[in-house]
Formats: structure tokens, C-alpha cells, sequence
């Protein structure tokens, strides 16, 4: 065991290296963006770093934040495994939150089953709403990227219209919103008063289920095989359609499971618009983390902490939040880029 | 009530942007760069077009700021595709994303606005008058009271559609696409001739951009493009990457809005109208792969694998 640790200690230098590579670069072209449009950028920067860890209310946030990026990620994670590249986790977890709060409020059952029904509602639908896209993939040979971008787009108005005409609005909010959820029905909170909450649990027991399907059985082990090299798990008389269809309905559950535990764990309702991108987020996770189990955390971890310090430095200082959405964007390039191969041609060398 | 003239006026304005992405699409899909990032790149031209018509005060100018962004977009693109080896379509996310936050971060840092720029009386590409034709049958319904990029944009397709059928740099985009080995052979480079098809797509979705910033109301707002990229690119795919194919598909596309449209007035709820262009694209692509599957060819399945080293 301890053998296994030392090695994976080893490797785990190797595997991270290219992500701290991309991170160290890619905040650093951020800290070139505050200087260029700050007046106050050394404040800035330090709060869009340290802001999670200024008290334990904005590091509560942070870990609520990372339960939704975790699981995320994970949807992400697993369908890019196989092969498939679910771009509509958006639209996942925006089904997933309006089933759960549905769920939860009429399910004729004791609290925590309702929770537990909420949750599973959630995934239900995240894994319907990648259903059409997943069928078109494999059996028409369509990419999924655009269908499942599409639903995405389709899936914040369907909920809205369902919010707003199917007796589902607080009369009382200002803002669309279902009504909240009462108290027995809310996943337990961490950090009181913070929204960090028993989710993360859930998310974790998650990453540890996906490691042991991955790294221990069969489905797992033709799992990545089907992504890798789809035409030799095919000579091995392995069902490539039936693999990535399950990776296609995983990735869409754990979506709407992510979208479910906003619900009931962070906001107690479904409110229009919500997420600022947390699918999207979903495919920088697990694309830093390299679609490892313990990676999808810790870059889930990393990102949680700055979605709350570009919320912090959005009101400390005059650089608004959307810092985080270009770094999100060149963390794409540099992570699924050769940053060696790069290094070697400009600055030549091996 | 909603009368044919309206119904024309919106499928024509619809249209419009997601044509002119399209046409430029098609040649990068020809030459095998499937790009993604066309909806970035829309965006942009949008954000570039506005931002240059306002402090120029010339619209123009700003047209061709948005048209040359879009095309340093494209190159970005094939810089990242290239020089740093990633996959097109995540790289393609990745632009898009990136896009999506700058863009948003300079309405912020520039105009102290959160998701909406709307200045004061922007200037407006012209609107197309046709005095005493504008009743004319056809070209009157269709042309009079749009804005002037509706005629560029036509005069786009017609000159893609001579460069894709008539000149040497079509044939070698087509034999980048078809064969590979045939293009190094002749001595040409294919990472230039892919980059410039990017270019040239990311140049005709800064003018589809540019249509939906300073063609009506002269407004910028987070995420405007709303997808028309990919709706352009699906209907790239589903005319095969040819040219005029593309822009009568997309103008399929854009005449479902219109439909739409007209049953709002009929008691369709806002929001079913708002999701057609995405239905109507789903319904698409679930054709091109019907058709594909029973003409004979089997589905391709081509997994998109980000992390390769």
C-alpha cells in the first residue's frame, strides 16, 4: 500500500506537471490583464487568489462551489474517457435543478428519501436531456458537440417557461424563482452560514466510485480503451456503442446531479439563470485535472477558490468578474496544448 | 397580425448572420478544420464591430474592424490548432470561452457595464431604401428596409461561391481536404492554406457579428451570437461543405425564427419561439445522419480525445 503511495507520489509530479505549467502561465497572463486595466491591481490580484481563504464564510463558499465543479468536471471527465464530448453540461444541470426542487417539494415522502428522490430526479433528467444527442452520436455517426451545445441552449428556456407557466413561480420573488424548499427538505449545511453543504460528500463518494469503475472493472478498463483506441477495443470484440452510450448517460446524470445539489444544497430553490457557467467550467476541470479522478478535485478546488476571489475582487477593486472566464478559455488552449513541443520549436533546444 | 412582408422582413434578418458565418465555414470545414470557434468569433466581430463604429462614427469602419478581427480570431485559432497542437474543436471551446470572457471584462472595464453595452445613438450601417420599387414583387419584399449588409452579405456567397468554384486556391482547399499527401507533393503548405480557410471563416463570422451589432440597434451584449456559430456550423455540415448548399441551409434555419415568430402571435409561448433555431438544428443533423446511415455509410466514430501527451 504504502509501496503504491510512494510510486503514485512519483508519477503524480510527472502527470501534474503540465497543469501547474498551464496554471502558473495562465495566471500570470491574468496578472498582466489586472495591471493593464487596474487602477489598484497588486489589491486585485491578491483577492482573486486569497479571497476564498479570507474568513470561513468566503472558504464555505469556495467548497460549495467545488462540490458543484466536482461534479461537473466529473460529468465532463467521463464522457471524455470514452470519447464523448459532452459540451452541454450547461444545459444538464439546469434540468437536474428544476427536477430536483419538483421533486423534493412533491415526492409524498420522509425527508430524507425525498432528498435522496430529489438527487436521483436530478440525474434522471441530466441524463434524458443528453439522450437525443447520445442516440444521434452513436448510431447516426453525428457529432455530438453541436447537439449537445443545442440542447444547452434549449434547456434554460424550457425551464423558464416550465417555472414561470407551470404554477411553479414565488409569487413573492422579484426574480423568477421557485419557492424555497422547507428546511427538512435541504440537503444538511457545513460552514453554517456559508452554502457549503453535504453535497460535497456526495461528490467525493462520487470521484472515488469513478475511480474504482475506472481503475477496476471491466467496464472501466473498456471505458478507456473505447477512447483510445475505439478501433482495437472494437477488434476485441468489445460493444464500443453500448460503452459510450453508458459514458454518455453517466456524464449527463452527473450533471443534472450537480445541478440537483444546487437546488437542494446551495439556493433551497430554482432560479432563473443561476449558474454562471458551471457546465462550461465543468470541461476546464476536468481538462486541468487530466481527466484523473484526484485531478477533477483539486482543479475543482483551485477553480471554486476563484470563482469566490473574482466575486471578491468584482466589489474590492475595479476588475470585474469575467477575469475568470478569460482564464478559463486560455486554460483550455494551454492544457490541451504541447506546451513542450512549443518551448522546443520557438526556443529551440531538444 | 403578422403579414407576409414582416414574415419575410424577420426570416431575411435572421438569416443574414448565420449565412454569412456559414459561407466562410464551409471553407474551413473543406479543408478539414471543423470550426467551433465561429461562435466566438461572431462574437467579436460584434463587440468590434460596435466599439469601432462608435468612436469612429463611421459604421463602415466599424464593419471592417469586425471582418478583420473575426479573421485574426480564425488565425489565433489555427495558431492554437498548429504551433500548440490542440484539438481543433476543444481548442474551438476553448476560443469561445475565451472570447465570451474578454469581451465582457472590456464592456466592464470600458463602459462600467455588466453584460450590456447599449451606447447612445451608435452609428447604423444604412438601411436599404428602394423609393419607388419598394413594392416591387420579390426584390422589393425581400431587400427594402434592410440594412446594407444584407447586400454585402449576398455579394459574400456569390464571390465564395466563385473562389470556391472557379479559382486554383478552391481546388487546393479541396485537395487539403481530400489529399493530403497530393497537396505536399505540388509544394504547398497545408498549415498556410488552413489557416487562411480559418481566416477566412473567422472574417465571415466577424460580418455576421457585425450584422447583429450595428445593422439594427447598435447594442452589445454578453453572449449575443446565442449560438448562430453553431447553427452555422451545423449547417455547414449538413450541406456538405459546399457553399451555396451552406447558405440555403442556414437561410433554413432562419426561416424557422420567422415561422416562429409568426406563431407567437398565435399564442406560442416566447420562449418555444427562442428555442426553434436550436430544435430546428437538432432536427437537422438528426437528417444528415438518417440520410447518411441509409445511403449505406456507416456512422463514423471519431473520439475526441483532449489530453494526448
Amino acid at each position: 500500500m504504502l509501496e503504491r503511495l510512494r510510486n503514485a507520489g512519483v508519477s503524480a509530479w510527472a502527470v501534474s506537471r503540465p497543469s501547474l505549467l498551464a496554471i502558473t502561465i495562465s495566471l500570470t497572463i491574468s496578472f498582466v490583464i489586472v495591471v493593464a486595466v487596474s487602477e489598484q491591481p497588486v489589491v486585485a490580484f491578491r483577492t482573486f487568489l486569497g479571497g476564498a481563504f479570507e474568513n470561513v464564510y468566503s472558504f464555505g463558499s469556495m467548497l460549495s462551489i467545488a462540490t458543484i465543479l466536482i461534479l461537473s468536471g466529473l460529468a465532463a471527465t467521463v464522457g471524455f474517457r470514452a470519447g464523448a464530448f459532452n459540451a452541454g453540461g450547461e444545459g444538464q444541470i439546469y434540468v437536474g435543478a428544476l427536477m430536483a426542487v419538483v421533486v423534493a417539494q412533491a415526492a409524498p415522502l420522509p425527508p430524507p428519501l425525498a432528498i435522496t428522490a430529489a438527487l436521483m430526479a436530478g440525474m434522471v433528467a441530466g441524463a434524458i436531456w443528453i439522450l437525443v444527442p447520445a442516440l444521434m452520436r452513436v448510431y447516426l455517426g453525428i457529432a455530438e458537440i453541436v447537439t449537445t451545445l443545442m440542447a444547452s441552449y434549449i434547456a434554460p428556456l424550457l425551464t423558464i417557461y416550465l417555472l414561470m407557466n407551470g404554477g411553479l413561480r414565488n409569487p413573492n420573488a422579484g426574480v423568477p424563482e421557485t419557492v424555497r424548499l422547507v428546511p427538512e427538505l435541504r440537503l444538511p449545511r457545513i460552514l453554517s452560514p456559508s452554502s457549503a453543504n453535504w453535497g460535497l460528500f456526495i461528490a467525493l463518494a462520487l470521484v472515488v466510485a469513478y475511480w474504482i469503475v475506472l481503475e477496476r472493472t471491466r467496464l472501466g478498463m473498456r471505458m478507456k480503451l473505447v477512447g483510445q483506441q475505439p478501433s482495437f477495443a472494437e477488434t476485441m470484440g468489445i460493444d464500443n456503442k453500448r460503452v459510450l452510450l453508458v459514458s454518455f448517460f453517466a456524464s449527463g446524470a452527473l450533471a443534472g446531479l450537480a445541478g440537483a445539489i444546487v437546488s437542494v444544497g446551495m439556493d433551497h430553490r430554482f432560479i432563473q439563470s443561476f449558474s454562471p457557467g458551471y457546465g462550461f467550467l465543468g470541461i476546464t476541470v476536468a481538462l486541468i485535472g487530466r481527466l484523473s479522478p484526484l485531478g477533477v478535485i483539486l482543479a475543482a478546488l483551485l477553480y471554486g477558490a476563484l470563482v469566490v476571489g473574482a466575486g471578491k475582487m468584482q466589489t474590492a477593486s475595479d476588475v470585474p468578474f469575467a477575469l475568470l472566464f478569460v482564464l478559463q478559455g486560455v486554460l483550455v488552449f494551454l492544457m490541451t496544448g504541447n506546451l513542450a513541443a512549443v518551448g522546443r520549436r520557438l526556443f529551440g533546444g531538444r | 397580425m403578422f403579414g407576409l412582408d414582416t414574415f419575410i422582413a424577420t426570416a431575411v434578418s435572421a438569416s443574414a448572420p448565420i449565412v454569412a458565418t456559414a459561407v466562410g465555414g464551409a471553407f474551413a470545414e473543406r479543408a478539414r478544420c471543423t470550426n467551433i470557434g465561429m461562435e466566438g468569433m461572431m462574437l467579436m466581430g460584434a463587440f468590434t464591430a460596435l466599439s469601432v463604429s462608435v468612436i469612429s462614427g463611421s459604421a463602415w469602419l466599424g464593419l471592417l474592424a469586425g471582418i478583420a478581427v473575426g479573421a485574426l480570431g480564425g488565425v489565433f485559432l489555427s495558431v492554437a490548432v498548429h504551433l500548440l497542437t490542440c484539438d481543433i474543436i476543444i481548442a474551438g471551446i476553448g476560443f469561445n470561452m475565451m472570447v465570451s470572457g474578454v469581451t465582457l471584462l472590456l464592456i466592464d472595464v470600458f463602459h462600467g457595464e455588466s453584460g450590456t453595452w447599449a451606447p447612445t445613438r451608435p452609428p447604423l450601417l444604412p438601411r436599404i431604401d428602394l423609393g419607388a420599387y419598394a413594392d416591387t414583387p420579390l426584390i422589393g419584399l425581400f431587400l427594402h428596409g434592410q440594412s446594407v449588409l444584407v447586400l454585402v452579405i449576398l455579394a459574400v456567397v456569390v464571390l465564395a461561391w466563385i473562389v470556391e468554384s472557379r479559382s486554383r486556391f478552391g481546388r487546393h482547399i479541396r485537395a487539403v481536404g481530400d489529399n493530403l499527401e497530393a497537396v505536399v507533393a505540388a509544394g504547398l503548405n497545408p498549415t498556410v492554406l488552413r489557416t487562411t480557410t480559418l481566416a477566412i471563416s473567422g472574417a465571415t463570422a466577424g460580418l455576421g457579428g457585425s450584422f447583429l451589432a450595428i445593422s439594427a440597434l447598435g447594442v452589445f451584449a454578453a453572449d449575443m451570437s446565442g449560438g448562430l456559430g453553431f447553427i452555422a456550423l451545423a449547417a455547414v455540415i449538413f450541406a456538405g461543405a459546399s457553399v451555396v448548399r451552406s447558405a440555403l441551409v442556414a437561410v433554413l434555419f432562419g426561416l424557422s425564427v420567422a415561422f416562429a415568430t409568426q406563431f407567437q402571435s398565435s399564442g406560442l409561448p416566447v420562449q418555444f419561439v427562442l428555442m426553434t433555431p436550436y430544435v430546428a438544428t437538432i432536427l437537422g443533423l438528426l437528417l444528415v445522419g438518417v440520410r447518411r446511415r441509409s445511403s449505406g455509410n456507416p456512422p463514423i466514430i471519431n473520439p475526441t480525445s483532449p489530453i494526448q501527451h
